[in-house]
């Protein structure tokens, strides 16, 4: 008897959940759903903006008064995992590093670039007693990496200036997580990770042979919120409302690099470590969501080489098929902060006024 | 002295269950059977020829008394006692000529394919070699078993209703041919059939067998000249007195066994 | 004739099926993302072959299946045999290997993963694993079933055991023995797949992960076809096989 009571309650919900009112769902959806990629430690909480949305209440602030939720989805298999949750329309939002944005649009997947993101350095690192010490010795070897995320693209780039190709060595596919259990305990003879290097270096299992600190922007991440185009269709307003509650995020991790890197710390990852990765690095540059010459030169390149390493099979151009800057740029306006971040130059360096 | 190649049976008794012990099929049966003889054996269905004959070639163990040959106990099966079990049991992955050879003991190459060849041609089947089982009638598979049980020249050739499942004009056919090769290889045949025409024809004696349990109630000897005449009236008088043995000693009707 | 109608009946399903997807994608009732339609795959499918990398791939997934089935299937039908011919080996090892087979074969992958690491030895390993549990069931019930009539003769003739395996035993179980072959080459294919989607640099399995990690649903849709056909092929062998060993095999009819 309690059981079937239980059953009809929980139909109940359910129905209560997922709206019967079809006509009151067409306004605005009741949740909206962000995905991105999970930290290598699996926790539950997030980094960057999304991070300061969930610390600083800044989507209820917003939402609340609309009844919509905000739902974030830390996705272990990463920006590739994103992809399929937003074909299967399981998320709305993505949070995506430049490899897996830019091969979701290109398979065909219909998403919108509606601000940008940036920064997240790839590191090759070595089991600690491993002979190899240069890049060019990598020939031929096991290297763990976590397929289709922004090390992977990285770990091309860094290959090829040194004369190799993804063929002169033996890609294993893993999570995070995994790769980072692999090079410890010897089974990969190197991988491309992010700074979690620092991490191992640190507990004395892996050597860093190599990371992007301090080199071109062109090997650092440079990725995009992106959002399903019939989101857009359908709710250009909520997606208008949501840029503006992104643009105030990204604001409050740009003030202080020292408070940015607590906050995103909580996902796992050891304060000294964030601070060592972005040692040197402008804290407004790395939060900055402007589709400016930097980010927009480093997008066509990586889509010319993934297109030329067949990581793609379609080649787009971003600015005329992907891109959306009308929300993005609503809210700066709105919150008057068109020259809170300067535009960056191809180098990566802000551009005189 | 007896002659070498004598079976001598001795108060012989077979049961089944456990240790032996369970229902009795055999019980007490005497039997002696001369080198070169012709016997037949016959009764009703379930009366215990099989096992009889299985207890023989030494497929069944756990019995009372004595089987002997020459005086000496048997101890499991043995090339010397051939059989032709009921169903033929050829191979059907062998070619006639592989399943002939299949028993094939102590023989070179060259003298192997001989000793096939011959008893494909004794049993009639020459040209038949390549053939495989299911490309053979009843009564040449039942010849072609009957080769492959030659083939090590057993003393004993023990047959188990060997032609029960062919036709009367097959059968009379091989009746023939059967008491070619016993007159040939010059060895003991002990034959079960319920065929009383088969048995008077090809036996120097019959056995008859009553049942449950199973025991010999008469042996018949068969004083006829070879070949034998199924027409003529000592044919006749001789499975007048056969049939007469199981109307006199069985209530029920007599019941053909397959 | 008859068997030429047979086989083209075989080809309905297919036919239909792909009729229903072209419909499909044409009226784009799915997004292409999740079902390409049917001339882009042969546009990825003309890529891939010419590029060569689904040969190359093809390749290297084919050798481990040969190795794992190879492998396996023999040792599957050592220990089939084995235990289905001498009791002591039934007695020790039956119980254990009927306790092995109800845990599915992707449960070893961890254990194996420690104990053989991610190369090609686990990878062998871990195929063979599979293959080894359909041959050696196999070849049990194909002996334990030889007729006990086989066996008298075998007695009669005097056959020592190695004569009653070889003449009577595996004969007889023969046609069981071929499904055993077959259960092993289909268990292989999808252990191969399984093992690469997990770790690998090159094999199909490796590039159906790959493309499935950069959204490339044609080049996993290409792929799955490629090892369709192929698993195809390979069971139409073993059945041609099958065919020319069986074929002296009709009952008899003379019984
Ligand atoms: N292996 C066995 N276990 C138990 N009973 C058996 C076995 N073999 C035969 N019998 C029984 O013994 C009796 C005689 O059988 P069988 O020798 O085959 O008779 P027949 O060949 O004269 O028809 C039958 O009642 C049969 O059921
Ligand atoms: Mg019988």
């Amino acid at each position: 008897m309690k059981k079937i009571l239980g059953t009809l309650l929980a139909v109940a919900a359910a129905i209560a959940t997922f709206g019967v009112a079809p006509g009151f769902a067409a306004d605005h959806p009741k949740v909206i759903r962000i995905g991105q990629p999970s930290g290598s430690y699996g926790k539950a909480v997030s980094l960057g903006p999304v991070g300061e949305i969930q610390v600083k209440d800044l989507f209820d602030q917003e939402f609340k008064k609309d009844g919509i939720k905000l739902e974030v989805n830390n996705i272990k298999t990463a920006g590739p995992g994103c992809n399929e949750a937003l074909a299967n329309n399981a998320l709305d939002f993505a949070n995506l590093g430049d490899l897996p944005a830019v091969a979701g649009f290109a398979g065909g997947l219909k998403t919108r670039a509606v601000a940008a993101t940036r920064g997240g350095n790839t590191y090759v690192a070595v089991p600690i007693d491993s002979p190899i010490t240069n890049l060019k010795q990598l020939k031929g070897k096991k290297i763990g990496v976590s397929l289709g995320t922004y090390m992977h693209a990285a770990g091309l780039k860094i290959l090829a200036d040194n004369g190799l190709s993804e063929n002169d060595v033996t890609f294993f596919n893993m999570d995070n997580a995994t790769v980072l259990t692999a090079i410890a305990a010897k089974e990969v003879e190197a991988a491309f990770i992010s700074s979690d290097a620092i991490t191992l270096r640190t507990r004395g299992v892996a050597r860093v042979l190599y990371s992007t600190q301090g080199k071109p922007v062109f090997y650092q991440n440079a990725g995009a919120l992106i959002v399903r185009e019939e989101f857009v269709r359908k709710y250009p307003d909520i997606v208008k409302r949501f840029l503006k509650v992104w643009v105030k995020a990204s604001q409050l991790h740009s003030f202080d690099k020292r408070a940015a890197q607590k906050l995103d710390s909580r996902v796992g990852t050891p304060l000294t470590t964030l601070q060592e990765d972005q040692q040197g690095q402008s804290n407004l540059y790395l939060n900055s969501p402007k589709f400016d010459e930097q980010w927009l030169s480093h997008d066509r390149r990586s889509i010319a080489l993934f297109k030329a390493k067949r990581l793609i099979r379609k080649s787009f151009d971003p600015e005329k098929e992907w891109i959306d800057r009308s929300f993005l740029d609503a809210a700066l306006r709105e919150l008057n902060l068109e020259n809170f971040w300067p535009d960056y130059d191809v180098n990566g360096n802000p551009k005189k006024k | 002295m007896e002659k070498l190649g004598t079976l001598k049976v001795n108060s012989l008794s077979k049961g089944f269950g456990p240790k032996g012990q369970g229902l009795k099929v055999l019980d007490d049966v005497n039997l002696t059977v001369e080198p070169g003889e012709f016997i037949s054996i016959v009764g009703q269905s379930g009366c215990g020829k099989t096992t009889f004959l299985r207890l023989v070639v030494g497929l069944e163990s756990d019995y009372q008394g004595e089987i002997l040959l020459d005086g000496k106990r048997l101890n499991g099966p043995d090339l010397e006692r051939g059989v032709v079990f009921q169903d033929h049991r050829l191979l059907p992955w062998l070619t006639v000529e592989k399943n002939v050879g299949l028993g094939l003991k102590n023989a070179g190459k060259g003298e192997a394919r001989r000793k096939v060849q011959e008893h494909i041609e004794l049993v009639g089947l020459k040209g038949y070699e390549k053939h495989y089982p299911h490309q053979l009638s009843g009564g040449m598979s039942q010849r072609a078993a009957i080769a492959r049980a030659l083939v090590n020249r057993p003393q004993i050739l023990m047959l188990d209703e060997p032609l029960g499942a062919l036709d009367a004009l097959t059968r009379m056919y091989m009746h023939q041919e059967l008491e070619r090769i016993w007159r040939q290889e010059g060895i003991t045949m002990i034959m079960v059939t319920h065929d009383m025409d088969e048995a008077i024809f090809l036996s120097d004696r019959v056995v008859i067998m009553s049942s449950r349990p199973g025991t010999i109630k008469k042996i018949m000897p068969v004083k006829l000249a070879r070949p034998r005449d199924r027409a003529s009236i000592e044919f006749a008088r001789i499975k007048e007195e056969l049939l007469e043995e199981f109307h006199l000693h069985t209530e029920t009707p007599f019941a053909y066994s397959i | 004739m008859r068997t030429l109608k047979r086989k083209l009946l075989g080809l309905v399903a297919p036919v239909l099926l792909l009729a229903a997807w072209d419909y499909v994608t044409r009226r784009e009732l799915f997004s292409p993302q999740l079902l390409p339609p049917s001339e882009m795959l042969l546009e990825t499918w003309w890529d891939m072959q010419t590029s060569g990398e689904l040969a190359l791939n093809m390749r290297v997934s084919l050798c481990r299946v040969a190795g794992g089935f190879a492998l396996g299937a023999a040792l599957g039908f050592a220990l089939g045999t084995a235990m289905a011919t001498c009791k002591a080996v039934d007695d020790y090892l039956g119980p254990l290997f009927n306790t092995v087979r109800q845990v599915p074969i992707v449960g070893w992958l961890p254990f194996l993963i420690v104990w053989l690491g991610i190369g090609e030895l686990f990878k062998v390993a871990f195929i063979s694993l599979g293959a080894l549990i359909p041959m050696a069931l196999k070849t049990y019930e194909g002996i334990k079933a030889v007729s006990p009539g086989f066996l008298e003769l075998a007695r009669v003739f005097e056959f020592g055991r190695f004569r009653q395996l070889t003449k009577i035993m595996l004969p007889s179980a023969l046609p069981s023995l071929l499904i055993g072959l077959r259960l092993s080459l289909s268990e292989a294919w999808m252990l191969v797949v399984a093992a690469e989607l997990v770790v690998a640099s090159v094999g199909i399995g490796n590039t159906m992960t790959v493309a499935r990690r950069l959204f490339q649903t044609d080049v996993v849709l290409v792929s799955v076809i490629a090892i369709a056909i192929t698993g195809y092929l390979g069971n139409a062998l073993l059945a041609l096989l099958e065919a020319r060993l069986l074929a002296s095999r009709r009952p008899t009819c003379a019984q």
